[in-house]
């Protein structure tokens, strides 16, 4: 209910308008850089993430933190990483990245059995550090385009591509295919519950305090977002020198 | 004796040519010398301040205004801040007069060291790596660095953008886990402007800077 009302709510602000395209040259190659043309419904669905935020994300942060321990709380995450690494595999393999393909086997099969469950992180002694992938950064890999850039009810900064990713990494998680409906939404959705609060809590100062000092703080999340999705498609290698020109 | 004096002669442009050559290899040499010290010198810069900064951030008890007071000490010392502020305001640095340039880089600084203490006061760590060096330009390096900390946490990837003037080095930009501090600020400060002139950021900024009360 309250996501359908919302939806009608952004398609009436799609139709009201997307952000004009300025004429002057500089603000022309501002407003491209910034590659966001349907910012006013951007910021709308922003405005109503900070109040989900607000209203119920952050105080759950702060209630998880206060009845467990950091050592609970630890285990949750590593389980939680546990969980994602399927997904992973699968986008390491589709983006022809052997080596760390196996990685995460290796740290699947250790952490999901010698580490009960994924909840003790067994393998933080290996070679390698773990790492994280998914459909939205092989579709680049591959070169698919970013598209606009977009945010997501409930979710956050996206864009085009990343969008996409989202949806068909579902396909490559067996949890998809092990259950049944309507265990599967359950299971589904638990997940990305859990995540969010895991994610929130652990960022709490960092976020709360990039808040505070941005002076416009969407288009803080939002150059922030674009940078580290493009740190991530690199596998955090250094930028290309051509990027660091001072003038 | 003709043939004398020629041979002399000779003998005399044999080894003005051996003194030109050799001279000129000389030269060639040091300045060769002085190509590849650049990356080197930003290195050792980049290791003299990044241990620096560690030993703050590990020092304990340390009360947020001598936390505030170390960090501005080690900003002034190490950032070339009005260089920072120049690249953060982009195309409009052309288009600001000298006096709305003057107050941006007052207030940048006050904004950044404000903004940045905080988020880097997490960077507390064990150890401080240096891995390499990319040079940009003649005068520009990229010097990659990591921060490895106690536990589990994993490393923090810091690089820094170290440019040589005068003589001496000094950070111009910062990426941080591939975010670049110049970046974020340049993105920011230009929705600003686009939004209402260059005022707007000034003032936004100013309102901005009342806020911090850590002093500086």
């Amino acid at each position: 209910m309250m996501l359908r009302l919302f939806l009608i709510a952004a398609g009436a602000t799609v139709l009201a308008g997307c952000a004009s395209v300025p004429a002057d040259p500089i603000a022309r190659a501002a407003y491209e850089e910034a590659n966001d043309p349907l910012e006013p419904l951007n910021r709308a669905i922003f405005a109503f993430n900070m109040e989900v935020d607000r209203a119920v994300l952050e105080p759950v942060a702060r209630g998880y933190r206060r009845v467990t321990t950091p050592g609970i709380r630890e285990g949750v995450h590593n389980f939680l990483r546990n969980l994602r690494a399927p997904v992973t595999f699968a986008n390491d393999l589709l983006q022809g990245e052997i080596q760390r393909a196996a990685q995460t086997s290796w740290d699947f099969v250790m952490n999901s059995t010698v580490g009960i469950l994924g909840f003790f992180d067994v393998t933080d002694d290996a070679d390698w550090e773990p790492h994280e992938e998914d459909l939205g950064q092989t579709l680049a890999v591959w070169g698919v385009k970013e598209g606009p850039y977009l945010v997501l009810p409930f979710h956050g900064p996206a864009n085009v591509r990343d969008a996409a990713g989202l949806f068909g990494d579902r396909y490559f998680d067996p949890f998809v295919y092990r259950l049944q409906p309507p265990d599967d939404a359950r299971f589904f959705s638990g997940r990305t519950v859990a995540g969010a609060v895991d994610a929130r809590e652990r960022t709490l100062e960092e976020f709360n305090e990039l808040r505070r000092t941005s002076l416009d703080f969407y288009v803080t999340a939002r150059s922030l977002y674009q940078q580290s999705r493009n740190n991530q498609i690199r596998n955090g290698a250094p930028a290309p020198l051509g990027d660091f020109n001072l003038e | 004796m003709g043939t004398k004096t020629h041979a002399k002669s000779h003998a005399t442009g044999l080894w003005r040519n051996l003194t030109l050559a050799v001279s000129l290899s000389a030269t060639l040499a040091l300045l060769g010398n002085a190509a590849l010290a650049a990356p080197k010198d930003a290195e050792n810069f980049v290791r003299e301040r990044g241990a620096e900064a560690i030993a703050v951030l590990n020092k304990p008890g340390l009360t947020d205004q001598e936390y505030a007071k170390e960090f501005l000490a080690f900003v002034d010392r190490s950032f070339d801040v009005p260089a920072m502020a120049q690249f953060a305001l982009g195309v409009y640095w052309r288009q600001a007069t000298a006096p709305q340039r003057e107050e941006f880089v007052k207030l940048y600084k006050v904004y950044f060291i404000n903004t940045y203490s905080q988020r880097f006061r997490t960077f507390s760590g064990e150890r401080f790596d240096v891995l390499g060096v990319r040079p940009v330009n003649g005068t520009e390096n990229l010097v990659q660095s990591r921060i490895v900390r106690p536990a589990a946490a994993q490393p923090i990837t810091i690089e820094w953008h170290v440019r040589e003037q005068g003589g001496q080095q000094r950070v111009v930009d910062l990426i941080i886990e591939g975010l670049r501090l110049g970046i974020t600020l340049r993105d920011e400060f230009s929705a600003l402007v686009q939004r209402g002139g260059l005022d707007n950021l000034l003032k936004a900024l100013r309102d901005k800077n009342l806020t911090f009360n850590r002093g500086v």
